[in-house]
């Protein structure tokens, strides 16, 4: 335990940690960028260093790229990775309201809570947690992503059918590719680019940003845009506004770090779950305000996704299973030093451990101090013109996804996503629905079609697994219970009209 | 123009049966499973794709009867209207009779009301000509700006292949400028080289992509 601390006085790692978590801010800063990309990049450069040192500074490229996307999808709306598509619903509007400022400073509070909140429940109880999620076969799994992908009612902007179709065509999206099962090819049409199916972040790129510019540039109101334009300006939060947000703060850091625990589910699961359930937790009048710029909208998205790093850790270093796709990259870091995680590595290399545990409370630290006192160089992407703003972004959209992977192919799905986005937004067609269903469509048809191949009790199955049956029976009410009061508040106005 | 923007709707629903039917069919090319339990390579697709499918249906069904009953809706609050303002006119009328015995002055009063009320009722007419007019030069202006900066787009992307992508994100940049109504050399040059010079540093010095 006491290699917990050790780190703090370690200069090397300390210049390290800092520096990898201004470059992942910096990195999430830029559309088409992510900290995936930015800690694939610096991998080699971690050959000459040591173990801990090494490896810190991947951990803090880890933790401050899912901070910096909220800089993105707070001030131009849009979420640098998917883990920031659910902070776009209540930052950007508080942006717009001239709270830009305030709107970053809840995001950074936030990110740092469920960080911290995050390390300590890796630190405490990794071990117990971890043997929980290792019980978990395809129905369960299946129901866990069911569960997640029931959120769609709460985000689909007041018509939850429209919902249901943008997310069942992100699922769709997701089955373009090799079938997971028998490995046959589907929709490929012959083209070897969409054997790997469609890239996730080109159609994110263009789902919210390229589709965005499109708009903009499409309203012909651009001139006005100069004046509406939005003003950052330094906003400090006293700490009675933050310690009365204390239940949005624990049942965000609570959602996101067992979401981050179960491996595979991810940061993007998480906070949209958080979202959902911070506003089902709020008070009736609240709850309508949600969407329309409010600091438990930031908290419950930035929280769970910052407390996703902490808790996707644990399947990493206790099981050997990477629980989202930044961590898939971090194994590789460790294994190109030598380092195997799993459960031998508790009881062999404690040291390693501990010191791996106390630089990412350290990475935390220096993302709350780089949050509060350098996003205003970060912010100042916001106070460009749009018409220079716009110019920019799209080119770096479109050479974000070219650079993923040197292929010219996904700048064109960028460019179709963007378009279909355009028309979706035009006819009131939630695209956060989108997101969901793609990052989740995979893992459910895969779960999905193991769990019935592997009984003989067909569709029973999800309902003789007690997890299993409790995520589904809560995933459906959490679909049904909204409809069902949209439904019944229609007919009570329609009887309230009729009645004058 | 007006109807036509109002049911536009339909056409997206339209494309999404298209778009629904048309991966149907592919997916029924797709080998079966022999399995007892279908769980091939179309089992998963088909179940999504008639979900959209019924739900677009919904959708539509509901969007259609919001559009006829705000349709049914303005024409009454018209009917009304117009209905108040027959009966206005009538009773202004009767009470310019009736004051006509006693005074001319009142008279006059009355007839300079009724000509402003008229000029407003005119007035406001023109808003509503203008404002519809408006929006019509709103929405064309806007359907010739989609289609140019989607094209501009996918001139750039294209040019990838035959140009160095320096050259045409330059051309790409001041062109999205100039149409966004920027018209100083001095941005329209600093900003793009700003930028491409940027974007050489990080992408191809520091992060050593090959740029096309």
């Amino acid at each position: 335990m006491e290699h917990l601390f050790t780190v703090f006085f370690d200069f090397q790692i300390l210049i390290l940690v800092l520096f990898g978590v201004f470059f992942g801010i910096l990195l999430a800063a830029i559309p088409g960028l992510t900290a995936t990309m930015g800690i694939a990049l610096l991998i080699p450069y971690t050959f000459t260093l040591p173990p801990v040192a090494g490896i810190s500074m991947l951990l803090g490229i880890y933790v401050g790229g899912m901070y910096g996307s909220s800089i993105l999808a707070i001030l131009i709306r849009t979420p640098g990775t998917p883990s920031s598509a659910a902070t776009v619903l209540d930052g950007y509007p508080m942006a717009m309201k001239g709270d830009a400022g305030k709107a970053l400073t809840w995001a950074t509070v936030a990110s740092f809570v469920g960080g911290l909140f995050s390390c300590l429940v890796l630190i405490f109880i990794a071990p117990q947690i971890a043997s929980v999620a290792l019980k978990f076969g395809p129905a369960e799994y299946f129901a866990l992503s069911i569960f997640g992908l029931s959120i769609v009612g709460a985000i689909s902007g007041g018509n939850p059918f429209k919902g249901i179709i943008v997310a069942a065509l992100g699922v769709f999206i997701g089955t373009i590719g090799l079938d997971p099962i028998l490995g046959q090819q589907r929709y490929t049409f012959g083209s070897v680019n969409l054997m790997g199916g469609i890239s996730f972040i080109p159609a994110l790129i263009g789902l919210f940003a390229v589709s965005e510019v499109i708009k903009e540039i499409a309203q012909s109101n651009i001139v006005n845009s100069l004046k509406n334009r939005l003003v950052y300006k330094k906003q400090r939060l006293s700490l009675k506004e933050i310690f009365a947000q204390y239940k949005a703060f624990g049942i965000a850091s609570a959602i996101g770090t067992i979401i981050g625990i179960i491996p595979g589910s991810g940061a993007s699961i998480a906070t949209f779950l958080s979202y959902n359930e911070v506003k089902r937790f709020s008070k009736k009048e609240r709850r309508k305000e949600f969407g329309k710029g409010i600091p438990e909208g930031i908290i419950a998205s930035e929280s769970a996704n910052n407390a996703v790093t902490g808790g996707a850790l644990v399947p990493l270093l206790t099981i050997g299973i990477p629980g989202d796709v930044v961590t898939a990259v971090i194994l590789g870091g460790l294994m190109i030093q030598g380092v195997t995680p799993g459960p031998l590595l508790f009881t062999e290399n404690q040291t390693l451990v501990y010191s791996l545990f106390g630089t990412l409370i350290m990475a935390n630290i220096f993302m709350l101090i780089l949050g509060l006192f350098g996003v205003k160089i970060f912010a100042k992407i916001a106070l460009v013109p749009k018409q220079i703003l716009l110019p920019i972004i799209v080119i770096l959209c479109l050479i974000g996804c070219y650079s993923i992977s040197n292929n010219i192919f996904d700048v064109w799905v960028a460019l179709i996503f963007g378009v279909i986005g355009f028309f979706l937004e035009k006819y009131k067609y939630a695209l956060a629905p989108m997101v969901l269903g793609i990052v989740l469509g995979p893992m459910i048809e895969s779960n999905l079609r193991r769990a019935l191949l592997n009984t003989d009790q067909g569709w029973a199955v999800f309902f003789q697994k007690p997890i299993s049956a409790l995520f589904i029976t809560i995933a459906i009410l959490t679909f049904v219970v909204p409809i069902v009061m949209s439904l019944y508040q229609m007919i009570k106005k329609n009887k309230t009209r009729n009645a004058i | 123009m007006g109807s036509f923007k109002k049911w536009s709707f339909v056409l997206l629903n339209g494309s999404i049966y298209v778009f629904c039917f048309a991966a149907l069919y592919f997916t029924s090319q797709l080998p079966q499973s022999t399995n007892k339990i279908d769980v091939g390579s179309g089992f998963f697709p088909k179940i999504v794709l008639w979900l959209i499918i019924i739900t677009n249906t919904i959708v539509l069904i509901t969007d259609i009867v919001a559009k006829k009953r705000s349709s049914t809706a303005e024409q009454s609050i018209k009917s009304t209207e117009t209905k108040n303002d027959m009966s206005k006119e009538g009773e202004n009328g009767q009470s310019a009779v009736a004051n006509n015995h006693l005074n001319e002055e009142k008279n006059a009063e009355v007839t300079q009301d009724e000509e402003v009320e008229e000029d407003i009722a005119t007035e406001k007419q023109n808003v509503k000509t203008n404002d519809s007019e408006n929006e019509i030069i709103q929405d064309s202006t806007s359907v010739v700006r989609f289609i140019t900066i989607v094209s501009i787009l996918i001139i750039y992307i294209y040019s990838w292949n035959i140009i160095d992508y320096k050259i045409s994100t330059a051309i790409l940049a001041i062109a999205i400028m100039y149409m966004l109504t920027i018209r100083s050399w001095k941005i329209l040059t600093f900003v793009t080289a700003g930028m491409i010079a940027s974007i050489y540093v990080f992408f191809e010095v520091i992060m050593r992509i090959p740029m096309p």
